[in-house]
């Protein structure tokens, strides 16, 4: 791993479109800017990993509560209040 | 065609309604193509399903069933890879963590799968959003819901 120090405000750049600043440091914390064409995500490393076990879980939890399931089965959506809601696409892009 | 699972048995599916997820699921890659089962049309919980794994399904909710005030935003790759180009060409599913009895239903807000209508492609995708997790318990209404249900 390439390691480089780098103070306050000053940018590390990956390729030609990423761009890494480091916005401010408070005492453990490390407050990053990242800049990034739309096409590259960003995400936290421990996020990422933490939905794929809840994934994992998620299908362990439905194999074994079958039964528990049943009764699910005959839940009715709640009365909806803006049911037509749907995924905004993104607009600052 | 005809698909094997544990919960269902063999069914006889659709193959024009198979979802195609081609980056898989988050942490289980293979998971890449779904059918979307419902046991009873009016129930608000529904089986994701995998085609080519009889043991893999989740159960889902469409999110806003439970969550009114969900939002989300698509990015401009996703929507592509979808086929979206308005709203009203995609519909979101929540996957659901049960516990031991049935009690303890959390739903994963943060990482939701969306589906674009119009070309059958999935996505689970990642919202870096403050506001979402792994684990929002269904509460209130939706378990007094369960709880006449059970009778």
């Amino acid at each position: 791993m390439l390691v480089l120090t780098r103070k306050v405000g000053e940018t590390i750049l990956i390729g030609e479109d990423i761009k890494i600043t480091l916005v401010r440091i408070e005492d453990d914390q490390v407050r990053i800017g990242i800049s990034a064409p739309k096409d590259v995500p960003v995400y936290r490393k421990e996020l990422v990993e933490e939905i794929g076990i809840e994934n994992i879980r998620a299908a362990e939890a439905a194999r074994k509560g079958a039964e528990a399931l049943e009764k699910l089965s005959k839940v009715k959506p709640i009365p909806k209040h803006n049911s037509e809601k749907q995924p905004k696409k993104s607009s600052k892009d | 065609m005809i698909i094997e699972t544990v919960r269902f048995g063999e069914l006889e599916i659709d193959p024009e309604t198979i979802l195609e997820m081609p980056e898989g699921l988050v942490g289980i890659d293979k998971a890449k193509r779904f059918c979307l089962l419902q046991e009873s049309s009016d129930s608000a919980f529904k089986w994701l399903q995998m085609v080519d794994e009889p043991g893999l399904a989740f159960v889902v909710i469409n999110p806003y069933d439970f969550f009114p005030d969900y939002e989300l935003e698509v990015c401009e790759s996703d929507a592509e890879l979808l086929g979206m180009e308005a709203p009203e060409d995609a519909f979101v599913l929540a996957l659901l963590t049960l516990g031991p009895e049935g009690r303890e239903i959390t739903a994963n807000l943060v990482a939701p799968v969306v589906i674009g209508t119009k070309t059958r492609r999935a996505k689970q995708v990642i919202l870096e959003d403050e506001r979402y997790t792994t684990k929002h318990p269904l509460v209130g209404d939706a378990l007094q819901a369960t709880d006449s249900a059970a009778g």
